[in-house]
């Protein structure tokens, strides 16, 4: 049954009647992709791991909190908050993390390796609000309604920036992109 | 609409047919813009199909998830007596612990690791896994897992029980449908899991099995959020909108239907069904 509920169904449930398998399933629904955000802002296993641990106990102790509303955005909001913070009290650095080694593939098809460079790049250049909306909406998976929320901003600048975002990837790749068609 | 908008909204998938017509027929007009929309179209991909690949450190991850289903467990079990005590020192409680109640008091047992790991002695070591495919979980995108070497990790697999229902040897349609449902589960295809938990849905409702067709159709909901498909989208929360009205719930029913039309709104997509029905709904 909870396998088909909604988030905010299923955090109703934490919430209201600390329902461990209502937690588990939505635990496992946003783990990875809530790690992956902490690793993309704090740019190191040790520093993403100690802030997955606070967000995910501060969502917890912020349950009652949370009434209505998408709650992978309230999730986010929390995420960013906290890591704000944390890179406020350091010196960022992000690393890119291509953590798994190239496979055969991989490297058979070095036009796809220069154009996935060229786009970490891109993407690293990119204006920082346009950078975060195009990496909650292609890394997060998280749709414009969502992102939106987290970043305080309406629907539309959400939708306006991914595009311009990825307009600013394709103009600094149009040469490779060119290139390799 | 210029031609930015054009292509903004066919990277989103929200245009109509008649834009897509016209997006199709200035692109053949213009060579500038045929190209612009390749390139485009190659950033798309490299952007979907690209993410940073992480190395997920799943021990750590399911260490998470025990402490605080620790903390919820005892807070079941104690009405928040224990839950207040897990807030001030116990949530650390790591790695397979459970709780059972004797006799209405609650005993911590079976700490089968750690009892507290500090964030500093937490495993550096990244253990390469591979989960088992999570099946009808909505609105969830796995990345992309390491080579499995050595799981260590179980993932629990959620069953399929769930959202069977008996078949009838009359339905065989539903059947089949049913039978595709699972398939494109299991396979985390979520674009045909929202195209047919839409119609597993609608087949339901259709023949007054509205419990079913809730779960259904809710499924249609998440599946088509995840993936952007707002038409799906749209029609699911028109169905469960129907389900209202035949249930006589008229707020629940408007709830959905202005959900499905402020969706197809902002998508661009039809709504004329369900603005029908709202405006039968008010009359």
């Amino acid at each position: 049954m909870h396998t088909l509920m909604t988030d905010e169904e299923l955090f109703a449930l934490v919430r209201d009647r600390n329902d461990e398998e209502a937690f588990r399933t939505l635990f496992k629904r946003y783990d990875k992709r809530l790690y992956a955000y902490c690793l993309r802002a704090l740019g190191s296993h040790d520093d993403a791991q100690d802030m997955f641990q606070t967000i995910s106990l501060t969502v917890y102790d912020k349950r009652t909190s949370f009434s209505d509303g998408s709650f992978a955005a309230w999730l986010f909001t929390i995420a960013r908050n906290s890591c704000l913070k944390g890179l406020r009290q350091r010196k960022h650095t992000v690393e890119y993390t291509e953590d798994l080694p190239p496979t055969e593939e991989a490297e058979r098809h070095s036009g796809d390796f220069m154009l996935r460079e060229a786009m970490h790049r891109a993407i690293a250049e990119l204006p920082v609000e346009f950078r975060e909306a195009l990496e909650m909406k292609y890394f997060d998976d998280l749709p414009y309604e969502d992102i939106a929320s987290t970043l305080g901003i309406t629907v539309s600048l959400a939708k306006v920036r991914v595009f311009r975002a990825k307009k600013l990837i394709q103009q600094s790749m149009s040469s490779i992109i060119s290139e390799l068609q | 609409m210029t031609n930015q908008e054009l292509l903004a909204g066919f990277l989103d998938r929200t245009l109509n047919e008649d834009q897509l017509l016209d997006f199709e027929k200035r692109q053949l007009d213009s060579p500038e813009f045929a190209q612009e929309v390749r390139e485009m179209l190659t950033v798309e991909d490299l952007l979907t199909d690209s993410a940073p690949k992480v190395r997920y450190p799943v021990d750590f991850l399911s260490k998470v998830e025990s402490s605080i289903a620790a903390q919820i467990i005892a807070g079941a079990a104690t009405g928040g007596i224990l839950g207040t005590l897990a807030k001030m020192g116990w949530g650390w409680i790591v790695g397979g612990t459970t709780a059972a109640v004797v006799g209405g008091t609650a005993l911590y047992v079976a700490a089968t690791q750690s009892d507290e790991v500090a964030p500093d002695l937490r495993p550096k070591t990244v253990i390469r896994t591979t989960q088992p495919p999570i099946i009808q979980q909505p609105a969830v995108e796995t990345p992309d897992a390491p080579v499995a070497t050595a799981p260590t990790v179980s993932v629990r697999e959620v069953s399929k029980v769930d959202v069977s229902v008996k078949a009838t040897p009359t339905n065989s349609a539903l059947d089949q449908l049913r039978t595709d449902y699972e398939s494109c589960s299991t396979t985390n295809d979520r674009v045909r899991c929202a195209q047919i938990a839409l119609q597993i849905g609608r087949r339901l409702r259709q023949t007054q099995r509205a419990s079913e067709a809730e779960l259904f159709l809710t499924a249609a909901v998440g599946h088509a959020r995840s993936t952007r498909l707002a038409q799906f989208e749209v029609d699911a929360l028109g169905e469960l909108g129907l389900i209202a009205v035949e249930r006589g719930d008229v707020p629940q029913a408007t709830s959905y239907f202005q959900k499905a039309i402020e969706r197809g709104q902002s998508a661009r997509v039809t709504t004329t069904a369900w603005s029908t029905a709202l405006e039968k709904l008010n009359r």
